[in-house]
C-alpha cells in the first residue's frame, strides 16, 4: 500500500486553499522553520486515521483548553476541514480516504467527523488495510509531544503506552470483566434465611447446636439441629420425650413461653398477622362450564349466569306446560266415565289418577312437578344451587382468610395501648412509630368489617336463592344480578383489605426489628423469635443451602478460572515484551551503534498490571556485558529520545504499519543522531517496505535525508506560513525549478539590492532549468531517446532561448523567452543594477506561465 | 477474530485445554462488552446449576467440603 498524495484543507494552519502533496518516492521531506505548520501537517494525518488528536488527550489539562482547535481561526465556519489521502492498494487503483471535519472540540465534547472511502462512509480508517494501535497513540505519526511521552509519563502511564504499543491492552478487558463478576458475587447479600440463621448462629447458646448446618443441606440434619435449639430454652420436658419430639411441638412449646416473657414488655406477636392474609378468589367450573379449575371470578360470574339462565328457561318451559294441560284435565273430569268412576271410589279422589280431591291447588301443584320431571327441572336447580355454594363458599374462604390476618394488637385496650407505646419508645422504636403501626392494624380491622358487611349481603342473598330454587320456583327479579353484583363488592373489599395488610405485615416487620435486640435483651430471649422463624422454613433453609452453596462454588470456580485467565495474560504479554524489546533493539542499534549504554530490555514487574520495567545495559567497554540499571535513572535526554523513537517504530514493525510519519524524530540538539537516523534508520524503514513521511524544521536533517536516499528519489517540500489567514503553503522543492522559484519570491520584494540580485540570480537558473527541460521533452518527443540535460551544461538563458523557442506551445511564448533573457541576465552581473521588483514579479509570473503551460502538454516535462 | 478483544486467540493459546478460563474467554469473542458480560454470567449460571441426575429438590446429594461453611461464608 502506498500514499500518492495528501491533500490538507482548512485544519489548523492551514487555509481555504487546498494543499496538495504529490508522493512520487516512498520517502517524503517536508521542511519548514518552526510555527509554519509542520506540526500541523502531522496532525492533520492523525485526525485523519483517528478523527482526534493525541494533544489534547496528553497534554490537555482540561478538554476545554482544545475548543476549536482543529479549524483553522481565521477561517469561516462554512469553510470546509478536511484531510484527504490517495491510497494504492493491492488492486493498483487508487482509492481516496477522506476525513471532514463535522464539528470541533466544544467544552468537555470530542470533536465529531465524517471519514469516506471512495466517497462511500466508514466507519474506521482499518477497513481501508491501514492497521490502528490502542490508544492513545493509534495512528503511526510521532509526533515531538508523543516521541518523549513514553519515557516522561508516570509509571503507571507508561506502562499503559507500552501496552498500547504491545496492543495487549485489550487483555485487561477480560480480567477485569472476571474480577468485577468476581467482586459483585461476592458483595451480593445472601439468601434472607441463611442471613437469620448466621446471625442465630452468633449467639454462643445456639452457635453448638446450629453447628450441624453449616456443612449439609439435609432436611433431617436441620429439623435436628433446630429441635437442638428449641430444647436449650423451650421449657424442659422428659429426656426420653425430647428425643422424639417433632421440631413442631418443640417450637409450639417455644412460642408460649417468649410470649409470656415478651407480654410484660411489649407482646410483638400480637402486632404481627397470625396468618398473613391470602385470599383466593379462584373457582372450580367443574360440571358447569368447561372444566375449569382455576376461574377468575369474572369466569365463575359468566358460567353462574349460563346455570341460572338454563334454570328460568327450564321453570318458563314447565309453567307453560302445566297452563297447558289444566284446562284439558278439567274436560276430561267433567265426562260421564270419569264422573261414574267417581261411583266406585267413594273417598272423593281424583278419578284419573286417584289422588285425593279434584284440581285443588296442591292438585296442580302436583300435576307441576311431574311436568318439571318431565322437563329435568330438578337438574337445572341441581346445577344452580351447585354453582351458587361455590361461589359463596370461595367467597366465605377469602373472608375467613381476612378475619385471621387481623393482630390482636387491635383487640388491645386503651390502657395497654399507652403502656405499650412508652415500651416501644424505651426499646428504640421512634416516638409515634408504634402508634401508627396500632393505626394501620385499625384501619385493617375497619376494613375487615366492611369485607364481613359486603359477605352477609352475598349470604343472604345466596340463601333467599336458594330456597326458592329449591321448591323450583322462578326466582326473583334482579336477584342474580344482585348476587352477582354483591360478589364483585367483595371481591373488592377483600382486594383493599389485602392491600392495608400488606402495609401493616411491612411496618410491624419493621418495628419488630428495631425493637428485638432490646426486647430480646429485656426478656432474655435473644434469638428466640428468630428461630422460631426458622423452624416454619426448614424446607426454605435447605433450599437456600443448596442455592448458596452452590452459587458459593461456582464463585470460587470462577475466581480459580480468573486466575488462570491473569496467568494466560502474563504469558502473551511476556512473548510480546520478547518481541517488543528486540524490535526496540533493533531500531535503537541503527540509532545509536556502537554505544556502550544500550537499551536492554523490557519487563513486566509483577504482575506486569500496573508497571513495566525498562531497562538499560551499562557496558565498560565494547564487547563487554553490561550492567543492567533501569533505563530511565542512567538513559540521558538524548538516549530516552531515542527510546521514544525505537518504541514507536517497533510498534511500527509489529504491527506492520505500511506508512510512517515521523515528526522532528530527532531533537535539535541531537546533531550527532541525524546521519544514522537518515541513514541507518529511514534506510530500513524503506528496507522493510514501508512509505517514511519525515517533517522536519532541522535543514541539516532535511539534507543528510536527500544525500542518503537520493538514489531511491525523494519527495521535498517546504512549509510557508507567511500569511495566516492565507494559511500553511506547501511547495514542492525537490526540484530545482521549484525551490529556485520559492527563493526568489520571498526576496524579489525586498529593497536591499543584494536580495534582488539573489532573488534575479534564482530566476535567471530557474529560466534555464526550464528551457533545458523543455528542450530535452521536446527533443524526446521527437524520438531522440538520447537527450539528457548534461548535453546542455555550461549553456546559459542567452543561448538556451533560441533552443527552447522551438518547442513553442503558444505563439506568445519566443516574446516570453526574450524577455525572460533580456531581464534576467542582467542580473547575472554584480556589477550592474538588478531588476526592479517589478520585472522580477513579471519574470516570476511569466516562469510559472510557462512551465504550467509546457506541464499541461507534457506531462513528463520535469522528469527528464 | 473476537473485536472487543483481539488477542483472545493467542489468550486461548496460553489458557490450559479444557480449562474453565477457556469457557470464559468464549464469552469475549463478541464486539460489545455488554455482549461479554451477558456471556460471562450466562457461563457461570450454568456452573450453578445441579449436575443433570439430580432432581431439583431441597436438599442435594451434592456433599459440601468439610471446611465449608453454609451460612457463614460470603455469596
Amino acid at each position: 500500500m502506498k500514499v500518492t498524495y495528501l491533500e490538507i484543507c482548512g485544519f489548523r494552519a492551514f487555509g481555504t486553499e487546498a494543499q496538495r502533496l504529490d508522493f512520487d518516492s516512498r520517502l517524503a521531506v517536508i521542511h519548514a522553520d518552526n510555527s509554519q505548520g509542520k506540526t500541523s501537517l502531522a496532525e492533520s494525518v492523525e485526525f485523519l486515521f483517528t478523527g482526534a488528536t493525541t494533544r489534547r488527550l496528553l497534554l490537555g489539562g482540561s478538554p476545554s483548553e482544545f475548543e476549536d482547535a482543529l479549524r483553522n481561526a481565521h477561517l469561516a465556519a462554512t469553510n470546509p476541514v478536511y484531510v484527504e489521502m490517495g491510497l494504492v492498494g493491492e488492486d493498483d487503483k487508487v482509492h481516496v480516504v477522506r476525513r471532514e471535519l463535522v464539528s470541533d472540540y466544544r467544552g468537555a465534547s470530542d470533536c465529531t467527523s465524517r471519514l469516506t472511502l471512495d466517497g462511500s462512509e466508514c466507519r474506521s480508517i482499518a477497513e481501508v488495510g491501514l492497521p490502528l494501535s490502542d490508544p492513545p497513540l493509534a495512528a503511526p505519526v510521532l509526533l515531538e509531544h508523543t516521541l518523549r511521552y513514553a519515557v516522561s509519563a508516570k509509571p503507571g502511564e507508561r506502562s499503559d503506552y507500552f501496552k498500547a504499543l504491545l496492543e495487549v491492552a485489550d487483555l485487561d478487558i477480560v480480567q477485569a470483566e472476571v474480577a468485577a463478576l468476581v467482586a459483585e458475587r461476592e458483595r451480593a447479600p445472601r439468601p434472607h434465611l441463611l442471613t437469620k440463621l448466621s446471625e442465630l448462629s452468633s449467639i454462643a447458646l445456639f452457635d453448638g447446636a446450629l453447628d450441624p448446618i453449616r456443612h449439609t443441606t439435609e432436611v433431617g440434619i436441620i429439623e435436628a439441629a433446630l429441635r437442638h435449639a428449641c430444647h436449650l430454652v423451650a421449657p424442659p420436658i422428659d429426656s426420653l420425650a425430647a428425643a422424639d419430639e417433632p421440631l413442631s411441638h418443640a417450637a409450639g412449646r417455644l412460642r408460649p413461653a417468649l410470649e409470656s416473657r415478651q407480654l410484660n414488655v411489649l407482646p410483638v406477636v400480637d402486632l404481627l398477622s397470625p396468618s398473613p392474609a391470602s385470599p383466593s378468589f379462584r373457582f372450580s367450573l367443574a360440571g358447569l362450564s368447561q372444566s375449569v379449575e382455576d376461574a377468575s371470578l369474572e369466569e365463575a360470574i359468566l358460567a353462574f349466569e349460563g346455570v341460572a339462565s338454563d334454570y328460568e328457561q327450564r321453570v318458563a318451559a314447565v309453567d307453560a306446560s302445566t297452563a297447558e294441560a289444566l284446562p284439558l284435565l278439567r274436560v276430561a273430569l267433567q265426562t260421564n266415565q270419569v264422573t261414574n268412576i267417581g261411583a266406585e271410589h267413594p273417598s272423593g279422589d281424583c278419578p284419573l289418577c286417584l289422588t285425593p280431591e279434584g284440581l285443588t291447588e296442591a292438585r296442580i301443584e302436583a300435576i307441576r312437578t311431574e311436568i318439571a320431571d318431565h322437563q329435568n327441572l330438578a337438574g337445572a336447580a341441581g346445577q344452580f344451587r351447585q354453582a351458587l355454594q361455590g361461589l359463596t363458599s370461595v367467597a366465605q374462604g377469602a373472608v375467613r382468610s381476612c378475619r385471621l390476618a387481623v393482630p390482636a394488637a387491635q383487640r388491645w385496650s386503651a390502657d395497654s395501648r399507652l403502656t405499650h407505646l412508652q415500651a416501644a419508645v424505651r426499646l428504640g422504636a421512634e416516638p409515634g412509630q408504634l402508634d401508627r403501626l396500632l393505626d394501620d392494624i385499625a384501619d385493617l380491622a375497619g376494613s375487615l368489617a366492611n369485607v364481613d358487611s359486603s359477605h352477609g349481603t352475598v349470604v343472604a342473598t345466596a340463601r333467599r336463592l336458594s330456597r326458592e330454587v329449591e321448591r323450583m320456583q322462578p326466582l326473583g327479579p334482579q336477584e342474580v344480578d344482585d348476587l352477582i353484583t354483591e360478589l364483585r363488592a367483595v371481591d373488592f373489599s377483600v382486594g383493599h383489605f389485602t392491600t392495608l395488610q400488606a402495609r401493616a405485615a411491612a411496618s410491624a416487620s419493621t418495628f419488630v426489628e428495631i425493637v428485638t435486640p432490646e426486647l430480646d435483651s429485656g426478656t432474655d430471649t435473644a434469638g428466640w423469635s428468630t428461630l422460631l422463624d426458622l423452624t416454619d422454613q426448614v424446607h426454605g433453609i435447605a433450599e437456600a443451602l443448596v442455592h448458596h452453596q452452590r452459587r458459593s462454588a461456582a464463585t470460587e470456580r470462577l475466581r480459580e478460572a480468573g486466575k488462570d485467565l491473569s496467568t494466560a495474560g502474563r504469558r502473551v504479554l511476556d512473548q510480546r515484551l520478547v518481541s517488543m524489546g528486540e524490535e526496540v533493539g533493533r531500531w535503537w542499534d541503527l540509532l545509536r551503534p556502537d554505544e556502550l549504554t544500550v537499551f536492554d530490555s523490557i519487563t513486566r514487574k509483577g504482575t506486569g498490571k500496573k508497571y513495566l520495567d525498562v531497562t538499560a545495559a551499562l557496558a565498560p567497554q565494547p564487547a563487554a556485558t553490561g550492567v543492567v540499571r533501569n533505563a530511565l535513572a542512567v538513559f540521558s535526554n538524548s538516549q530516552l529520545n531515542a527510546l521514544g523513537l525505537s518504541a514507536f517504530l517497533a510498534r511500527c514493525t509489529l504491527l506492520s504499519t505500511p506508512i510512517v510519519l515521523l515528526d522532528d524524530p530527532v531533537p535539535g540538539s541531537d546533531r550527532e543522531h541525524r546521519s544514522t537516523f537518515a541513514s541507518n534508520v529511514v534506510a530500513a524503514l524503506l528496507d522493510d517496505d514501508r512509505q517514511v513521511i519525515v517533517t522536519t524544521h532541522d535543514s541539516d536533517l532535511a539534507r543528510h535525508l536527500h544525500a542518503s536516499h537520493q538514489h531511491l528519489g525523494v519527495d521535498e517540500f517546504k512549509a510557508v506560513l507567511s500569511d495566516p489567514r492565507q494559511g500553511t503553503q506547501v511547495l514542492r522543492t525537490g526540484d530545482d525549478f521549484e525551490r529556485l522559484m520559492l527563493d526568489a519570491s520571498s526576496q524579489m520584494h525586498s529593497p536591499l539590492t543584494a536580495n534582488r540580485q539573489a532573488a534575479g540570480n534564482g530566476l535567471r537558473i530557474a529560466a534555464e532549468r526550464l528551457a533545458k527541460h523543455v528542450v530535452v521533452a521536446g527533443r524526446r518527443r521527437d524520438g531522440d531517446v538520447a537527450a539528457a540535460l548534461a548535453d546542455y551544461d555550461n549553456k546559459n538563458l542567452k543561448d538556451l532561448r533560441p533552443l527552447a523557442t522551438q518547442y513553442c506551445v503558444r505563439s506568445n511564448e519566443p516574446g516570453q523567452w526574450t524577455l525572460l533573457a533580456r531581464l534576467l541576465n542582467d542580473a547575472d552581473h554584480d556589477t550592474l543594477d538588478p531588476p526592479l521588483p517589478a520585472d522580477l514579479k513579471n519574470c516570476h509570473a511569466t516562469l510559472r506561465q510557462l512551465k504550467r503551460q509546457h506541464a499541461q502538454a507534457d506531462s513528463d516535462l520535469m522528469r527528464s | 477474530m473476537s473485536e472487543l478483544v483481539p488477542n483472545l486467540a493467542e489468550l486461548v493459546e496460553a489458557l490450559p485445554p479444557a480449562s474453565d478460563g477457556l469457557e470464559l474467554a468464549a464469552a469475549f469473542d463478541t464486539s460489545r462488552v455488554d455482549e461479554a458480560r451477558s456471556a460471562l454470567r450466562a457461563v457461570v449460571a450454568t456452573w450453578e446449576q445441579p449436575p443433570q441426575h439430580e432432581a431439583p429438590a431441597a436438599s442435594s446429594d451434592e456433599t459440601p467440603p468439610e471446611d465449608q461453611d453454609l451460612f457463614g461464608g460470603p455469596g
